[in-house]
């Protein structure tokens, strides 16, 4: 991803470093979002990752390090010129309830001096002009968060940053949310750069991720790269799983796990299939199945941040047929 | 130029539907209402003639004005910058807007000038309730001896005198609403000074002995507005505090912009 040149990424940090009294909030990140992606920037709670997009705004000052814009960098002289491309919705979405949907909007279309069509056009983008009437206090939270989507949408910017966007909302709302974010880069040539922990929420949606914990970027590159760096899985389906768990073990199988008749177990190099298939069977086990795990984007997120304490290490679940 | 109107009208649309728009007319009518009963209950032939020079003078000296600079006025002060700094405070739209491609100053300044604009408003409506509470007591009191026809030149001078001052305590009191998320810091500053400038004040009224109290009630940026119209001040405490509230009030409003335009939003 480093190599990729200035002028075909969106966003660019470098080493950059903010730090809240002796808490280290983010730490030497450098971030290269590539233009017309869905760039996912994925870490758990309290990692940096709001810290890092407040940065990349403007909202609160690096202590260390750059952030370039569209190729520019974002300084005093640049801001209001850069962030005339960019659209922004940080953790909840900023509106006031005691307005209408459209009159939030309005003061926003009012404090851009943009045409009153733009207005319209983002309710239409985000479906809510039905609803533009409705005081924003009556609206379901799904609502709350498509005008708030609409709202980053209003200039139709060049790049859309999304802090958590399906954060509260329902299975319902999240379907809508995420299709309505699959739809900008490819309808209206948007590059999506947003923040999530919701892992499998991002899996079905983005083209590009970037792993933080504890401040530090762990991983970053396309989704088949991060599946590229995984370890072969495998479900073996025996008739005494349990003498298979053993046997795998000793055969030198970091986890493996009981899964009813099968054994899910990591294997490491792909390369050693065939020895501990032929273990098993030496050992006179009965095989009726051996299948390669799918590794969810879960799975791999756990066991990058693993080290950093985040959370324990997950086995996989889904089985690739 | 246009950016700041732009944040003025923006400041003005997320009024609607709130407190801050009905508090506007509604405390100085509850004011105006209180003095026109209390007036016309006074026994009959109490003359409005008392130490000022002009019977109208009296009639809004004597109560509505004094119980207005006095008390109402720091406090309707404190709430209104609290409401307006609440609208943002209330879903922190503030992230939103330090976002957006403006200047962030033209949003400090915009609530400054809503506010100011609606200080003036309450002054409007204390200068038309005023002609009509002086129009009842003509009607229903002619043994008071209030004179015809209303003197609406004095009225709106006298109603809108002491509002250049109110920029130093609205300046204050809006920096301390921006910054603070909670709506009682800046009520509790509020209600704080207004006690603090009771007890200065009556050091002007001779009712307190202190020879330092007048000149630091023309200092004090709750009690500035007071100082300005009280009966008992001299024009060099009066033209004191009038300077103090208006270059006070520019300067704390330049740090309060200097300080937000440098702030990490949160």
């Amino acid at each position: 991803m480093h190599d990729q040149t200035m002028t075909d990424c969106v966003i660019n940090t470098s080493r950059l470093t903010r730090r809240f009294g002796d808490v280290l909030a983010v730490d030497d990140l450098s971030l290269s979002v590539p233009r017309s992606s869905i760039y996912a920037f994925l870490g758990p709670n309290g990692c940096g990752k709001t810290t890092t997009i407040r940065m990349i705004l403007g909202l609160i000052r690096a202590d260390q390090g750059e952030v370039r814009l569209l190729g520019r960098p974002l300084d005093s002289s640049s801001r209001r010129e850069l962030l005339n491309r960019v659209g922004a919705m940080v953790e909840t979405p900023s509106l006031y309830p005691h307005l209408t949907g459209f009159e939030n909007l309005r003061a926003t279309q009012q404090l851009l001096g943009l045409p009153r069509s733009f207005i319209e056009r983002s309710l239409r983008i985000v479906g809510l002009q039905k609803d533009a009437a409705r005081l924003v206090k009556q609206y379901s939270s799904g609502m709350r968060q498509r005008l708030g989507l609409g709202l980053s949408l209003l200039s139709l910017p060049e790049l859309l940053i999304l802090d958590e966007p399906t954060n509260g909302l329902d299975p319902g709302g999240m379907l809508e949310m995420r299709e309505l974010i699959r739809r900008l880069p490819s309808e209206h040539g948007v590059t999506v750069f947003l923040s999530s922990h919701l892992l499998a929420e991002v899996e079905q949606l983005a083209t590009h991720i970037g792993i933080i914990g504890q401040g530090k970027l762990l991983f970053e590159g396309t989704l088949e790269a991060l599946r590229g760096r995984q370890r072969q899985w495998l479900r073996i389906e025996v008739d005494k799983p349990a003498t298979a768990n053993a046997l795998l073990r000793e055969a030198g199988c970091a986890l493996v796990r009981l899964e009813g008749k099968a054994v899910l177990a990591d294997v490491g190099e792909r390369e050693n299939v065939p020895r501990l298939a032929a273990t098993l069977v030496r050992a006179g086990l009965n095989l009726y199945e051996i299948s390669a795990v799918q590794v969810s984007l879960e799975d791999m997120f756990l066991e990058l941040t693993k080290d950093h304490k985040m959370a324990p290490v997950s086995l996989p679940v889904e089985a690739a047929r | 130029m246009k950016y700041l109107s732009r944040a003025v009208g923006v400041e003005l649309l997320k009024l609607r539907r709130t407190l801050a728009l009905w508090i506007t007319w509604v405390v100085p009518v509850a004011v105006l209402a209180m003095t026109t009963a209390i007036n016309l209950s006074r026994a009959p032939g109490t003359s409005f003639v008392l130490d000022e020079p002009n019977d109208w003078d009296s009639l809004m000296l004597d109560l509505t004005l004094v119980l207005w600079c006095f008390v109402v006025l720091p406090l309707f002060v404190a709430l209104e910058a609290a409401l307006l700094a609440g609208v943002d405070h209330r879903e922190n739209t503030w992230k939103h807007l330090f976002a957006l491609p403006i200047q962030r100053w033209t949003i400090y300044v915009a609530k400054l000038l809503v506010g100011f604009g609606l200080v003036c408003v309450t002054s409007a409506v204390l200068a038309a309730g005023t002609g009509l509470q002086g129009w009842i007591i003509l009607t229903f009191r002619p043994d008071m001896g209030l004179s015809a026809p209303i003197p609406w030149a004095l009225i709106l001078w006298r109603s809108f005198s002491f509002v250049p001052p109110v920029l130093l305590m609205l300046a204050v009191e809006t920096w301390v609403a921006v910054s603070w998320r909670s709506f009682t810091v800046p009520m509790t500053l509020g209600v704080s000074c207004t006690a603090v400038t009771i007890m200065l004040l009556r050091t002007i009224k001779n009712q307190v002995s202190t020879p330092y109290g007048p000149h630091l009630a023309s200092y004090f940026p709750w009690s500035l507005p007071y100082v300005v119209i009280a009966p008992g001040a001299t024009p060099n405490l009066r033209e004191t505090a009038f300077l103090v509230g208006v270059l006070g009030g520019l300067m704390v409003s330049v740090l309060g912009c200097w300080e937000i335009v440098r702030r990490d939003v949160a």
